[in-house]
């Protein structure tokens, strides 16, 4: 850039940058929208035919449902025979038994992934700035760690992270990383107003990775493990939401009163479910 | 009045009840401002498919929509969550650009090719500062000055109190200023 455009551009007071940023709108190259109104027409009219082919065969869809159901308290009762579980936790597993876990070797020196962190500030501002219910753990559960709270207000009705760096009472795992403010990030809980889509979330996940079912404290949720980077969510509205993972470890996720809750730890399954558990 | 258009509000009374012709009317009379939007927010590469897939989400949510309540920026919300998704999957930024001065609709009489060179660089750097900014401010200036849309309907836009609007737009005024002066001062482009 010039040097006469560099200082005309530092010169402009408020007004007068008001005045630039609105004449700059006309001249952003934005190309010629397609013509939708036809193919949204034809994608909308497919949906409802699928919706009254399906309507036909509700009541087939639904012995299917109790079927499943009923498999599935089998499996519970199963776990709970074998003595799998914490109290107060009913655990169901479905699918594959082994998680595998993060690697005891991955390097010390990786950063935790600060994208879409959104900007630091305090609980309470955090609190009164989202329209759903902000759940913290009780300090035993994380050996009297404070979390570094960060607001994302760019996601619908706001989302909030909760770092908890390493202290003497909650040491860091092989895999912690390095957070904002240098210190090794042992647990990150995210937390939005949505839901999980079942449908998304292996469409994302590596082929390294596993999702199994559990139930925290009567609440549908997936244990994903293996290092995964990305999770899609649901959001306020129903929209899916491309979540990027902190690289803290293996991921928790489940909806508490309509809070979308995502715990990432390197803590293995049992102690993630027993913070799970300690949210207030 | 036989033959009359339909206003917004009948056409969206009767796309509720699934009058699809009805929506189709909508999607035409809502698909500039919903591409403007996706296209500055999203950026180029997938802004037609973040459009057509926002239609079809709104159609779905329309049980959801408040009678009487503006569409404009409940469509928006729809189509910029849908754009910005798109674009934090794929990684990328928006990366928006300036047209050259020539291939803009002539209103006036053409500049000197001197002229044209300045304010087109002038643009560009401006554009690319805003670019700069945080995400929630870039939203927030992206809404009232480039989708020309008011405090209120920002607000909805981007579901946000109105106060947080003016307090996001002063903050990114006062950055901008920050990286234009910081460009001037250093002799470089503006960071």
């Amino acid at each position: 850039m010039s040097a006469e455009s560099r200082r005309t551009l530092a010169a402009l007071d408020d007004d007068a940058l008001e005045a630039a940023l609105r004449d700059l709108s006309s001249a952003i190259a934005v190309g010629q929208p397609a013509a939708l109104a036809a193919t949204v027409g034809a994608r909308l009219r497919e949906q409802d035919r699928g919706r009254q082919w399906r309507s036909t065969r509700r009541p087939v869809l639904r012995w299917a449902l109790v079927a499943a159901l009923l498999a599935l308290l089998a499996i519970a009762a199963m776990a709970a025979a074998t003595g799998f579980g914490l109290p107060g936790l009913r655990i169901l597993f479905v699918g594959p038994t082994a998680s595998p876990s993060l690697s005891p070797s991955a390097s010390p020196a990786r950063t935790m992934a600060t994208d879409d962190l959104g900007t630091r500030t305090t609980l309470e501002a955090a609190r009164a700035a989202v329209h759903f219910k902000l759940f913290v753990p009780d300090a035993a559960a994380v050996g009297g760690a404070t979390a570094a709270v960060y607001l994302d207000s760019t996601v619908l009705q706001g989302q909030v992270a909760l770092v908890f760096p390493a202290t003497a009472g909650f040491p860091a795992t092989p895999t912690s990383p390095i957070g904002p403010d240098g210190t090794a990030v042992v647990l990150a809980i995210t937390e939005s107003n949505g839901t999980f889509g079942t449908a998304y979330l292996e469409k994302v996940l590596g082929p390294g990775t596993t999702v199994t079912p559990v139930v925290v404290d009567g609440a549908n949720g997936f244990w994903i493990a293996g290092q995964p980077h990305q999770l899609v969510v649901l959001d306020a509205l129903g929209q899916p939401l491309f979540q990027t993972l902190r690289g803290v470890g293996d991921v928790l996720v489940f909806v508490r009163g309509g809070t979308l809750i995502r715990i990432e730890s390197g803590l293995g399954l049992q102690r993630t479910l027993a913070i799970a558990h300690a949210l207030r | 009045v036989e033959g009359r258009p339909l206003d917004e509000r009948e056409l969206i009374a009767r796309a509720r009840r699934g009058d699809i012709a009805a929506y189709e009317d909508l999607v035409r009379a809502f698909q500039d401002v919903a591409h403007r939007a996706a296209w500055l927010v999203g950026g180029a590469d997938d802004s037609d498919d973040a459009v057509q897939e926002a239609f079809i989400k709104a159609y779905n949510a329309l049980p959801r929509f408040r009678e009487g309540s503006p569409f404009r920026p409940w469509l928006l919300r729809i189509v910029t969550n849908e754009a910005r998704n798109r674009r934090r999957a794929a990684g990328r930024r928006a990366n928006l650009t300036v047209r050259a001065i020539e291939d803009r609709p002539a209103n006036d009489a053409a500049p000197s090719p001197e002229v044209a060179v300045l304010v087109h660089e002038r643009r560009q750097a401006l554009l690319d500062a805003v670019g700069r900014l945080r995400e929630e401010d870039r939203l927030v200036a992206t809404c009232r000055y480039f989708l020309d849309l008011s405090e209120a309907e920002t607000a909805m836009t981007l579901d946000i109190p109105t106060g947080t609007v003016k307090s996001r737009l002063s903050r990114g005024l006062a950055q901008l200023r920050v990286q234009l002066a910081d460009a001037a001062v250093n002799g470089d482009d503006v960071r």
